[in-house]
């Protein structure tokens, strides 16, 4: 009887400490992830918002940090040189495209 | 109380044991079940995307709480941090439009041991958020400009240790987290050096880690039964990044243009 109260005390133990770990989540939505479901919704909602998908995203080049010779795609954007101005942001809400294995394997509900 | 009595009990402890375990695995599923309308998750990634470019901001750490409050541990306010930079987004139609691009540490789907870097977007980040609420910090121009070099190169990528542990140590190298890995960037970017050696001594000189305030039963126990935390690199007190102490470290080196947490306002 003795060990039955141990292991009850231990099993409630872990009960209590277990979910109390969290100081980190490094979590991504997944398969039907969030993003895809802003998506479809967006779209059930006749436009009360709208995602659109980005291809790519290039750092603004600032000024001075790279060559006149650079071939990079955000050189078309050079002009934006450091400082606290407050800097434009687009009206459109952008999201990631699919995983690559989603891209491969196919995606539910898009 | 007899024999039978203490096998109920224990039944009635194993059942409350699985069911802890699902709900954790439920929150992650919850994940893809958002708490917010898309309205909700749109409006307030703008929110955040316009109050780190009011201070012209070209790159700032973003992070948001995908915990529920009650789960976290004392001094811990934000549970995922990342870097967000001021980009040209080229859309599916072959337009642009200026936005932040966010690059995150993110835990691998299906392997909670791992990590993968990923680029996103605030909607994507947000998407599993607990509560609507950002923490944005802004380092000076200089350690921005720095910061900016650093991931165009792609030489950022060079600091993933894709070892993951939920309160990685971020005093050597053995694991990482989001937190330690954006920690890790900046640090790179400051002494413009990508040697890890060189850089965790530098951490372990200047850098005040958050102390995790939890029993030493309770962390071993949620370590035997948690896939994605490890005590194995943490030889005394438990210690990790967060955002708070990145930004307190900013804020002691003279090294922080500014500091906010946005909440969620209709």
């Amino acid at each position: 009887m003795y060990i039955n109260r141990i292991n009850v005390s231990f099993l409630l133990a872990l009960v209590i400490a277990a979910p109390g770990c969290a100081a980190s989540d490094s979590m991504r939505d997944m398969s039907k992830g969030t993003s895809q479901m802003v998506k479809g919704s967006a779209r059930a909602a006749v436009g009360s918002v709208k995602v659109v998908a980005s291809v790519v995203a290039i750092p603004f080049v600032v000024v001075g940090a790279y060559g006149q010779g650079s071939k990079r795609a955000g050189d078309s954007m050079l002009g934006w040189g450091m400082g606290k101005q407050p800097l434009p942001i687009g009206d459109k809400t952008v999201s990631a495209g699919l995983s690559p294995k989603q891209a491969v394997n196919g995606q539910e509900g898009i | 109380m007899n024999r039978w009595c203490w096998t109920v009990c224990a039944l009635l402890a194993l059942t409350m044991l699985f069911g802890a375990n699902d709900a954790n695995a439920g929150s992650r599923n919850d994940k893809n079940k958002s708490k917010f309308t898309p309205e909700q998750l749109v409006d307030f990634s703008k929110q955040v995307e316009r109050v780190a470019a009011s201070q012209g901001a070209r790159v700032f750490i973003l992070s948001r709480l995908g915990r529920p409050q009650s789960d976290l541990t004392e001094g811990i306010q934000f549970t995922h941090t990342a870097i967000g930079v001021y980009s040209n987004i080229t859309l599916e139609d072959g337009t642009t439009t200026p936005g932040y691009a966010i690059y995150n540490l993110y835990m691998k789907v299906g392997d909670d041991t791992k990590s993968e870097l990923v680029m996103d977007f605030p909607v994507d980040f947000f998407a599993g958020a607990e509560l609507l609420k950002a923490g944005i910090t802004v380092p000076d121009e200089k350690v921005q400009k720095r910061l900016l070099e650093l991931i165009q190169s792609g030489r950022y990528a060079k600091l993933h240790n894709p070892k993951y542990s939920t309160l990685s140590n971020p005093y050597n190298s053995q694991f990482q987290n989001c937190t330690e890995f954006v920690l890790d960037v900046l640090n790179a970017a400051i002494y413009q050096s990508v040697n890890k050696a060189q850089l965790k001594a530098n951490t372990r000189a200047y850098f005040n880690a958050q102390p995790i305030k939890m029993s030493g039963l309770k962390l071993s126990l949620g370590a035997m039964f948690m896939d994605e935390l490890t005590l194995e690199d943490h030889h005394s007190k438990v210690k990790t990044a967060t955002f708070t102490t990145i930004t307190n470290y900013l804020r002691d080196n003279d090294l922080l243009q500014h500091h906010e947490v946005v909440r969620w306002a209709e």
